[in-house]
Parts: structure tokens; sequence; C-alpha cells
């Protein structure tokens, strides 16, 4: 039994037939060691030839490049790495795990989820302007987290509570501007007060020993 | 001692606003720094109100139509009043909200010399007025505070409150026979000491 047929027998990959296209590094013929080359797998990255692979409930990644796959999924997200995972593959590239994928030894966080989601609607779908559209309907109804102030998001402060309305307004800013407006306005009251029984008073009086 | 009252009391409201300028500017260290003398200035200004309130009580000073002995109790209520709030203040010193809070209403304690002495008819004809102003720098805090974060911060309500209750029941307690007695003697002691 060959590598690819063993990983399919115990299900660590499991590719649609009906949507498989021939591709160099998924061919039943390509051993493990054999890794395709950049330029393979770029000439390769096409959505015309791209397979569909499903990502397995044990978390398993799919097998194909997601960017490659659906490059519509993936080039919003140029920062997240894990999105651009297989494009430049080396040596210590999951590209070379093709056939044992395996899941991300770090602990998956909420953005490794939704971009999990993301690949797994685009390749339910058949039709490529339905993958478009699922794929731009959840870009654009995605969670936003809104951006507070550091003395108002402590550590312990999470997403989920960070994305509740926030009545308040970020106070710093506008403390400045009334507590020293206060203490004008108090000064000036107080100089309304005591200016004729203690300023003026006592200017008028050093001015009559002086002079 | 009156002059050495008022240049210190207007020190404190000059420090207020080199205070409130410093934080503004981001030199919390200095103003940390600074506010040690702050602390000490305050004392001293519990140390000279009291004796400017009892010099007054001695000169026979009066206000709100009561007498002295009665009047007494309102100077040396306001000063116990600031002295409190600054003492809390000084504790809630590393809470910035209710520090600059209790500070602000501590100085407004002792606004109410001030207007009382605002060149305005309205203050002569009706002295209850005198609060309605004080209090207004109250009420503009508790606006910015509602305005700010949707309700009134806890050291708005309890300091405000305190002030609020303390000052209205100082003229009442001051005209009660505990008081005069303690004003008689406060006063004898006063003349003693200044031999008039």
């Amino acid at each position: 039994m060959s590598p690819a047929s063993w990983a399919i027998f115990h299900g660590v990959v499991r590719v649609v037939p009906s949507a498989f296209v021939r591709a160099p590094h998924l061919s039943p013929t390509c051993s493990p060691r054999t890794v395709p080359s950049a330029a393979t797998l770029k000439s390769s990255a096409s959505p015309l030839n791209s397979p569909k692979v499903l990502a397995l409930p044990c978390g398993a990644l799919s097998a194909s490049p997601p960017s490659a796959a659906f490059p519509a999924a993936t080039s919003f997200f140029p920062s997240y790495p894990s999105a651009n995972r297989f494009k430049t593959p080396s040596t210590k590239s999951p590209a070379n795990k093709l056939f044992r994928p395996r899941a991300p030894r770090d602990k998956p966080d909420a953005l490794a989820i939704y971009y999990l989601l993301l690949e797994l609607v685009g390749a339910l779908r058949k039709r490529r302007h339905a993958q478009h559209h699922a794929v731009e309907s959840l870009w654009r109804y995605r969670p936003r987290v809104r951006t507070l102030p550091m003395d108002v998001l402590r550590p312990s402060h999470s997403v989920a509570s960070a994305t509740k309305p926030d009545h308040t307004r970020p106070n710093r800013q506008y403390d400045r501007y009334f507590f020293r407006g206060m203490s004008v306005l108090i000064l000036g009251a107080v100089f309304l007060g005591f200016a004729k029984t203690y300023f003026w008073r006592a200017s008028s009086e050093h001015r009559c020993r002086t002079g | 001692v009156i002059h050495i009252h008022g240049a210190a009391f207007t020190s404190w409201v000059l420090f207020l606003i080199v205070q409130t300028s410093l934080v503004s500017a981001g030199r919390v260290d200095v103003h940390r720094r600074l506010g040690m003398v702050g602390f000490g200035l305050a004392g001293v200004m519990v140390v000279l109100g009291a004796m400017a309130g009892t010099d007054l009580l001695r000169r026979d000073g009066t206000g709100f139509g009561v007498n002295a002995k009665a009047f007494y109790a309102g100077t040396l209520g306001d000063t116990f009043i600031f002295g409190t709030l600054i003492l809390l203040a000084f504790r809630s010193r590393s809470n910035p909200a209710a520090h600059k809070r209790l500070i602000l209403i501590a100085t407004i304690t002792l606004m109410e010399a001030a207007i009382n002495r605002w060149p305005f008819a309205i203050i002569e004809r009706a002295p209850f007025m005198i609060d309605v102003f004080a209090y207004t720098f109250l009420l503009l805090l508790a606006a910015y505070d509602l305005w700010l974060m949707r309700k009134m911060h806890r050291a708005t309500i309890w300091g405000g409150l305190f002030l609020v209750v303390m000052q209205q029941l100082e003229l009442p307690i001051g005209k009660t026979d505990v008081w005069q007695s303690f004003a008689t003697w406060a006063l004898e002691r006063a003349k003693s000491i200044h031999g008039s």
C-alpha cells in the first residue's frame, strides 16, 4: 500500500472524488519523500485544477494549499501566518506532510477556527461563485473587535467582552480638559471674591508703603 | 494670621492648577513628588483655617444671620470637611479617578468664603445663593461623570454627599448649647492668647 492509499484508508486525508483533479503533489504515485517544489506548487495553484479536500473532524487542515484552492478566502488575510503557510514550502513546511497532515501544535485560537470554517465552506461549495459569495459574506459579517484604550482593556478582558458595546468615553483626554478647566474656574471664582478685600488691598497697601 | 491664611489658600488653588497641568503634560512623576508638598500644604491649611476661624470668633465675626459662636461651627466645619476629603484623596492616590474627584470636592468646600464676597447684589439679598453657587461646581462634576461614564463616580457621590450634608448641619450644630459652650471656651482661650 502506498503512503497515499494508507492515508486515505485511515481517513487522514479525504479527497472528494468528483472534484478531484490530478495534481502532481497529490498524485497516488507521488511519494512523500519527493517533496514538490515551490514552482510545482505554484503551477498547480490554480482554482481550476486545485483538488477539493475536506478538513477532517479531528482538526487536520485540508491537504491542498488554501491560498491556492481558495484565493478569495486567504488573500484577505495576508498577515495571518497559517493562511499562507503553503505558499513557500521549505523542507520544514507542512507541505511535506501532505500525506500525514496533523493539527498545529500551538493552541488553536478563535481566528484559526474561523479560517478553518472558511476553508470548509469553500470546499463544500461546488461552484466557484458560490465559494466567493460564502467567503465574502463571512468576511463582511466577521466579528469585529473594538480598539479600546489601554487603561480600559486589561489583560483579563477577553475578545468577547471587548466586542460588547462600550458606552463609556475614553476618559483620560476629557479628564485633562475638565479638571484643568475646573481648577481655572475655581481660581477665577476665588479671585472674584477676594479681589477687593484681599488681592487689590494687599497690592494697594504695598504701593502706599513703597510710594 | 489672616494674611498667611489667605496666602496659603491662594497657593492651594494655584497648586491645583499646577498639578492638573502636570498631569495633562504627562509629568505624573513630578505630580506625585509635588503631591507630597501639597499634602503638607493641606495640613498647614487645616491648622491655619482653624486659627483664622478662632480669630474671626475673637473679632465677633458673624454671617448667615447667626451669632459669632454659631458661625464658628461653619468655619471649623469647613476646615474639618476639607481635611477629611484631602485625607481620603491622599489614601486613594493610587486610584486617579477617585483621587482627582476628592481633591476637587475638597477645594469646592473652600468656595463658600469666596462666593460670599462676590460683588453681586443677589448674594447679599439671598444668602442661600452662596450654597447654590458653591454646589453648582459639584453639579458640574456630577454632570461630567454622567456624560463620561453614564453614571456618577463613587467618589463624587460620597464626597459630594459628605460635603452637602456636613455643610447643612454646621449651623444647626452651631446653635446647640454644647457648641455654644465649646465656642465660649475657645473664645476665652483666644482672648487669653491675644491679651484682649
